[in-house]
């Protein structure tokens, strides 16, 4: 019962809603360039040079917008290189992607050794916190106190984009285009739209959702760079995306779900179970959750097919 | 003089590497006319028509619209010098509606920049009732009959202010009753001043609607004839330099000829839980052609993906030589069928395999085609080359890639290899839907020559031409049932017409839901 209530509790919901946001922007920018048919999965690599150079701009200025700027602004930059290879030159997707997130790593770590000469980790009090954000009205209630209260503003952020991006994506000529050049690019190019256009506008939006998401990670989340420190978010974002079958709204629960076995698996190394254990619990509900969905996914999309 | 042309294109190149698509080609086409461009595949017709689309751009020549000498540079520029385009293979998205697929490029947005559904389906009513072309706007367009995706292109580029409408081979998949539709819509749009620009090889067609006519043949023109004033055969001459008689082979005619495939009361569900086929019962002798008519979407796609077990079915048998494979897999089930299926494009090809791989492909594992655990390239090379030469596919060599060949060639390398199995039945939809003339022969022969070697040839054909010259025996398909067995040799095009569209039935077949 002890351990029911330990898991159960409102700061564990407080704990969820603070680890959203890299997942769920992240999520929301693989959506993007999933609907526009070049689904990138190098959101993790994205993110690490999020991490940093949000970081690294907010060390040197001195200002926390700055470095969210700096972050979005340095991702975006990356994710263009993945453009350029994916929609000038056609290259294979996976392998991109696979190149962003061995760049993304690679880059943020040598940086991070060049620039400060540390390793591991760099930490300087000087680098602002994003600010968060309470409600007074809502103090005198204590449990939406403890969940609503004190959280960051990129949390409610990252939630508001879900819903802009649901009606950009379903509602806008823009987001019909970007779903056409995922459907069919001829259908898209035949009718008198630039289909790279379209993605490339994509592609800066996606660079953009990342760069937020990363820098959130060291300058809100935590607010130091860990070589890393994303820690397979990006992946499980892709995983988010599959499991909310590639739907701004939807994925808001997946990654409801992914936060809160994350926030989770913290709280279990308190009651006794084993920390290797508690910390692998994020990747495997991942996967379990991949496995029933991908499967119910199958009959949705096939139904009529016997396999 | 040119300022009399619309479309005045002069001269025009286009070389694919050796390939010259188009060489010096000419065209002149009139304000309000329908004019018909013919050849047989391969013959440029396609490339000449996306130069003038802004698809593909010429390599050398001058393009002048309503006199005025322009350079297309991307299909925008086309729909804004008013040409729109209606493609073989339809440019929609599946997973769109009507009305966005429609106005697809040209939402109209409300004041908030959102998109005005409404006004988008209103819209498209409007101009659907404008050119008497009736579609549902709010429907999802993977769910429409190939004759509908056909309208839903055409009001697409009418919608544009298209002026000048291109169709590519608009009738190849479309039934006798779609085409004359067609037809009459194509006479309305006349009459309003629109000029339409088919690509065809269908010439009794070319005879009945166009006005002019313009012959492609290897990538050069031929000439341009006025079709009041010329021949199908004097088209067929010019277009292939000899006359070609029609391909018959007379029935054997075997007493006691053993069934080959026999169905039983096959009932089918569909995804939407309606009945897709109802109590289907027939059979397939032995060298002999049973095809079945009827209207696209009646449930022949359903009875063949039954018969080749792609598709769950609710009851009934199938027999194969006397054996149930109604239990079997697809790959044992391919073990008594040879099968063509009626999109080679998606189905039938793997188009961005090779001819080589594509000739054995599905049969790789069998044979002398493996040795151990690897292929047998010798065999398989041999195999190949038989088949290319056999079939006379045009291709520069084995291993250049599906997609590269013209739309028979590919017909033909699914025809070579699925006649090349020893097996003793025979599934072909469509065979020659979008195939030029001399293919279309061509693999009408061949079938010809394996019903009468003793093979059960179960044919799925919409073209009623085809219906009448190579079945024995007609079972014509209505609404998922069989709605009556005919004799091609006792009944005429516009009695399978009524049978077709419901408006006649066999009792008999009714009243016990099979024969």
């Amino acid at each position: 019962m002890s351990s029911f209530s330990i898991i159960f509790s409102p700061e564990i919901l407080a704990a969820t809603l603070r680890s959203m946001p890299p997942i769920l922007l992240a999520g929301l920018a693989g959506i993007m360039t999933k609907r526009a048919g070049i689904e990138n999965i190098g959101l993790e690599g994205l993110m690490l040079i999020g991490c940093f150079s949000g970081y690294t701009v907010n060390y040197l200025t001195e200002s926390w917008i700055l470095g969210i700027l700096g972050g979005m602004i340095a991702t975006t930059l990356i994710a263009l290189v993945f453009g350029f290879f994916v929609i000038v030159l056609r290259s294979n997707k996976i392998i991109a992607g696979v190149a962003i997130n061995s760049l993304g790593a690679g880059l943020s770590t040598y940086l991070l050794r060049m620039m400060f000469g540390v390793k591991g980790s760099f930490y300087d009090p000087r680098v602002q916190a994003i600010p968060r954000a309470s409600f007074s009205g809502l103090k005198s209630i204590p449990l939406l106190d403890t969940i609503i209260n004190n959280q960051s503003i990129i949390v409610w952020i990252s939630i508001i984009l879900a819903l802009i991006i649901n009606l950009i994506l379903f509602y806008t000529r823009f987001g019909t285009y970007v779903r056409a050049a995922g459907e069919d690019e001829e259908a898209l190019a035949t009718s008198g739209i630039n289909v790279k256009k379209i993605r490339f506008i994509t592609i800066i939006f996606h660079g953009m959702l990342c760069g937020l998401g990363g820098a959130y990670l060291s300058t809100g989340y935590l607010t130091q760079f860990i070589e890393n420190m994303s820690a397979g978010r990006g992946f499980i974002a892709m995983a988010a995306i599959a499991f909310s079958g590639a739907q701004p709204l939807r994925i808001l629960g997946a990654t409801g779900l992914f936060a809160f076995v994350e926030s989770i698996a913290y709280r279990l190394q308190s009651i006794n179970v084993p920390s290797y254990f508690a910390l692998m619990t994020p990747y495997v509900v991942t996967v379990i959750t991949l496995a029933i969905t991908s499967h119910k996914g199958i009959k949705d999309k096939k139904g009529r097919r016997l396999v | 003089m040119t300022d009399n042309y619309v479309v005045d294109m002069e001269n025009i190149c286009k070389y694919y590497g050796n390939v010259r698509a188009n060489d010096q080609v000419n065209l002149k086409v009139k304000k309000g006319e329908i004019h018909a461009i013919v050849g047989e595949n391969g013959a440029g017709k396609t490339t000449l028509m996306n130069i003038l689309y802004g698809l593909v751009q010429p390599d050398f020549g001058r393009i002048a619209i309503d006199g005025k000498e322009v350079i297309i540079s991307s299909p925008r520029k086309a729909i804004e010098l008013g040409i729109g385009m209606v493609h073989q293979h339809f440019k929609l998205i599946e997973d769109f509606t009507v009305a966005e697929n429609i106005c697809l490029g040209n939402e109209p947005v409300d004041k908030r920049g959102l998109i005005d559904k409404n006004k988008m389906i209103s819209f498209v009513t409007e101009i659907s009732k404008q050119f008497g072309l009736k579609v549902e706007p709010k429907k999802k367009v993977s769910s429409l009959s190939i004759g509908l995706l056909q309208r839903v292109e055409i009001l697409k580029s009418l919608s544009r202010g298209a002026d000048i409408l291109i169709l590519d081979e608009p009738t190849a998949v479309l039934t006798p009753m779609e085409c004359e539709e067609l037809f009459e819509t194509f006479k309305k749009m006349r009459e309003q001043g629109k000029t339409i620009i088919i690509i065809t090889h269908k010439l009794n067609e070319v005879m009945a609607i166009s006005d002019n006519i313009t012959i492609l043949s290897k990538g050069k023109t031929k000439g341009t004839l006025v079709t009041s004033e010329t021949s199908a055969d004097e088209i067929a001459s010019k277009m292939m330099g000899e006359n070609m008689g029609k391909p018959y082979l007379e029935r054997i005619h075997k007493e006691n000829s053993k069934p080959l495939l026999e169905i039983k009361d096959l009932s089918v569900i569909g995804e939407d839980n309606l009945e897709k086929l109802r109590k289907v019962t027939l059979t397939v002798k032995e060298g002999e052609i049973l095809t079945i008519a009827g209207v696209e979407g009646s449930g022949q796609t359903e009875l063949v993906e039954s018969i080749l077990g792609f598709r769950k079915i609710a009851s009934g048998t199938i027999n194969a030589e006397g054996i149930n494979i109604a239990d079997k897999s697809v790959k044992d089930r391919r073990n008594y069928c040879s099968f063509v299926p009626e999109d080679r494009i998606k189905t039938g090809l793997s188009v961005n395999a090779t001819v080589g791989e594509n000739i054995i492909g599905g049969y790789h594992s069998k044979g002398n085609f493996r040795k151990g655990m690897f292929m047998n390239f010798p065999t398989i090379n041999k195999k190949v080359h038989e088949t290319i030469d056999r079939y006379q596919i045009k291709t520069a060599s084995q291993y250049m890639s599906a997609q590269s060949l013209s739309g028979g060639n590919q017909q033909k390398i699914v025809v070579g290899r699925e006649l090349e199995q020893p097996n003793k039945i025979l599934v072909i939809a469509q065979p020659t839907r979008g195939v030029d003339i001399g293919s279309s022969r061509f693999i009408h022969t061949q079938l010809m020559s394996k019903r009468n070697e003793g093979v059960g040839i179960l044919l799925i054909s919409t073209d009623l031409d085809e219906v009448f010259l190579l079945s024995d025996r007609i079972a014509v398909m209505f609404e998922g049932k069989i709605v009556a067995f005919l004799n091609p040799k006792e009944v005429t095009h516009r009695e399978v017409g009524l049978y077709m569209t419901g408006a006649k039935v066999q009792e008999e077949l009714i009243r016990e839901g099979g024969n």
